[in-house]
């Protein structure tokens, strides 16, 4: 099984605020490797958005994403573009 | 019934949205949601279960509902929050989590809910973001919704507001306004919000600047006090609200609403006015635009042509590069929509990192000061060709204008002249009709490039000043970083020092400057710039109106000496002392004017 890891900060003024993790969430779902999103020894599941808000990651935070699953590289790569384009798709 | 005194009381909020008006409350009583919690044994189990995913459903169902009333009204704005909401609550692993408490510990849904959606608060609540703490209170409606369908009741407010045509305007008090009764509410005539919770970026606050009426959130103990119909003033401006005024604070509260009354009034009307201050000298204002739609808001809102435009949409929103065609459709467009006024375009201010995907490039330690802007474009030149040559086309079509972002000194510049000369070259010989003399011009947002500002005016046809980038690189703050952002001082004599010698070097050089940062849309900020010298000011929409009104306000001479005051300071303190006091003077003289005005 394949797996990536990568990292993200964080830019928007709101941080990962309602719309964004509502993005960030909708994302993920397009995949079908499992990813964790890592804050401190905080983990989220990316596909559920309650998960990625209690996070609570604000502005400048630095995220880890991992990804496990046949299209783990993609799913990381994505993610990570996502957050670091502030949640513009 | 309590007993209300029917005496004065004044409270003070955040103000959250500007403006003053006087009417009668309306007070929106959402009623306390009954939370009972009990044990319950393995055979009802899945009734609770059942219990639980009904009332979910119906809670989905409730938000579709208010968000296709909000579509059909018209008002788009806060769709997408309701939408996130619709989310939270289908969020397969948070039911699961609520389910799975309901079996694991055998109690009821309603304690089970109430169990997963506190530690949900708790965490968003305990973080030092302002913004992310208030959405503990998002959470905190959707239980509350999904409480009340367990219990069966009514999830709605019953919005059951006076006649639109009453006597005295309706001013909502309530405890807090969830989205829902935001978006609800937005659709009647609501003169003013008044609530005991939230902060300045609380949903109800958001609506009310949408819809430009006043409101005062964390009034705390307001609820409690108001009657349905008591009169009341309240002043958004500056976060206060009087409950059946007396006679004197009516009379202050009925003066103070009809200045803002006409300073709105003014503020419009100065749309279609000159930016002239009151001895005649004359600015323009211009506005900065991330998208080509948003052109007809900088015009609407009296912008006189564009004056910085982020060409990163094109680059970002795509899943290949933009060809130089894309460019000169994109551009060409723009100038259509200008017809003739002014465009001043950015060229490509990004890094690779976003551009290229993150597996090309390795990730860079400290990406402001890394490959990005011009620095990218020229390593990268098959992007930046297919930029420069689009837009040399769409030049050909109106008043456009080139400028450069991130240039460090005369070396890059000239290196950027010579690529655009080839590009140029290129097209001639594909006899494709384009302008070669564009005017060419940079962004001046490197301390570098502002002490070299004289030599860079001699070989470029236009400066504009980056105030952001070239105040966090001056001053070494990082304005995203919460333990240094105060140190983040527009009015530090370094930052006055280095834009006096920059605005002197186009001047000798008969090059025109502008300001583009968020300096030049600050109203307190205004008068330093103009007493620089600085003729032409870039900002955001929403300013453009306030910029104008504080220009007419002013008397350049006065900017000239405050400048001087502000140039012999060796404290930012200092300056922003000087700064507000000559506000306050400035002010003052104003009203006396209009005073003036009115008695003749």
């Amino acid at each position: 099984m394949a797996s990536a890891c990568k990292k993200a900060r964080i830019g928007n003024d709101l941080g990962l605020h309602l719309r964004a993790a509502g993005a960030l969430v909708q994302r993920a779902c397009a995949f079908t490797a499992e990813i964790t999103l890592c804050h401190g020894r905080l983990e989220a599941n990316a596909k559920s958005i309650m998960s990625v808000l209690s996070l609570a990651a604000a502005k400048g935070v630095e995220l880890e994403i991992c990804a496990v699953g046949d299209d783990a590289d993609a799913a990381a790569a994505a993610l990570q573009q996502l957050i670091e384009a502030g949640f513009v798709a | 019934m309590n007993w209300v005194p029917r005496r004065p009381r004044v409270f003070r909020g955040i103000g959250a949205s500007w403006g003053v008006t006087l009417g009668r409350v309306f007070l929106l009583d959402r009623g306390v949601v009954r939370e009972p919690h009990y044990d319950v044994d393995a055979t009802q189990v899945a009734t609770e279960q059942a219990r639980m995913q009904a009332a979910i459903d119906l809670s989905v169902a409730q938000l579709h509902g208010a968000r296709n009333s909000v579509v059909a009204g018209g008002d788009v704005g806060p769709l997408s929050i309701l939408e996130a909401h619709e989310m939270m609550l289908r969020d397969p692993s948070w039911v699961a989590e609520v389910q799975g408490r309901i079996a694991k510990e055998r109690i009821n849904a309603e304690w089970a809910l109430s169990l997963v959606t506190q530690r949900l608060r708790q965490a968003l609540e305990s973080t030092d973001d302002p913004y992310l703490r208030e959405r503990g209170g998002d959470v905190g409606f959707l239980a509350e919704r999904v409480l009340r369908n367990l219990a069966g009741g009514h999830a709605e407010l019953r919005l059951l507001l006076p006649d639109a045509t009453a006597a005295a305007p309706c001013v909502v008090v309530a405890r807090n306004l969830s989205p829902v009764d935001a978006a609800l509410l937005g659709r009647y005539q609501v003169a003013a919000f008044v609530t005991e919770l939230g902060g300045k970026t609380s949903h109800v606050a958001i609506m009310a600047r949408s819809l430009e009426v006043p409101a005062v959130v964390a009034a705390r103990g307001v609820f409690e006090a108001a009657g349905n119909d008591d009169a009341i003033v309240i002043d958004g401006g500056e976060g206060s609200v009087v409950l059946r005024p007396s006679p004197d604070q009516l009379a202050r509260g009925a003066r103070r609403a009809a200045a803002h009354a006409r300073r709105t009034r003014e503020v419009l009307a100065a749309k279609a006015l000159p930016a002239q201050t009151r001895d005649g000298r004359t600015l323009t204002l211009l506005g900065n635009v991330e998208q080509p739609g948003e052109v007809e808001t900088i015009l609407g809102r009296g912008g006189e042509g564009i004056g910085l435009y982020r060409t990163e949409f094109m680059f970002t929103d795509r899943t290949q590069m933009p060809t130089a065609e894309d460019h000169y459709q994109d551009v060409k467009g723009m100038l259509a929509r200008l017809d003739g006024r002014p465009l001043t375009v950015r060229t490509l201010d990004l890094g690779g990192d976003k551009l290229l995907g993150p597996l090309a490039y390795a990730t860079e330690s400290n990406p402001a000061l890394g490959l990005r802007a011009i620095r990218f474009c020229l390593h990268h030149r098959e992007v930046f060709r297919a930029q420069v040559a689009g837009l040399l086309r769409a030049a050909v079509h109106g008043n456009l204008r080139i400028m450069l972002p991130m240039i460090s000194g005369v070396d890059e510049l000239r290196e950027v002249r010579a690529f655009f000369a080839e590009v140029a070259a290129e097209l001639q010989q594909s006899g494709v009709a384009h302008r070669a003399d564009v005017p060419l011009g940079i962004m001046v947002e490197i301390p570098s490039a502002a002490l070299c500002a004289a030599d860079l005016a001699a070989e470029c046809a236009f400066f504009s000043v980056g105030t952001n980038d070239l105040l966090q690189y001056l001053l070494a703050v990082d304005r995203g970083n919460e333990r240094v952002a105060h140190m983040y001082r527009p009015l530090h004599p370094a930052a006055l020092r280095l834009l006096v010698s920059v605005v002197r070097a186009a001047e000798a050089a008969g090059i025109p400057l502008s300001v583009c940062g968020e300096m030049a849309g600050d109203v307190e900020l205004v008068p330093i710039l103009l007493g620089m010298g600085v003729r032409a000011l870039s900002m955001q929409a929403s300013s453009l109106p306030h910029v104008k009104r504080r220009v007419r306000g002013l008397q350049y001479d006065a900017c000239v000496a405050l400048l001087q005051r502000a140039c012999a300071c060796v404290t930012p303190q200092e300056v922003e002392r000087e700064v507000k006091e000559f506000l306050a003077a400035v002010d003052q003289e104003g009203a006396a004017v209009l005073q003036a005005a009115a008695g003749r």
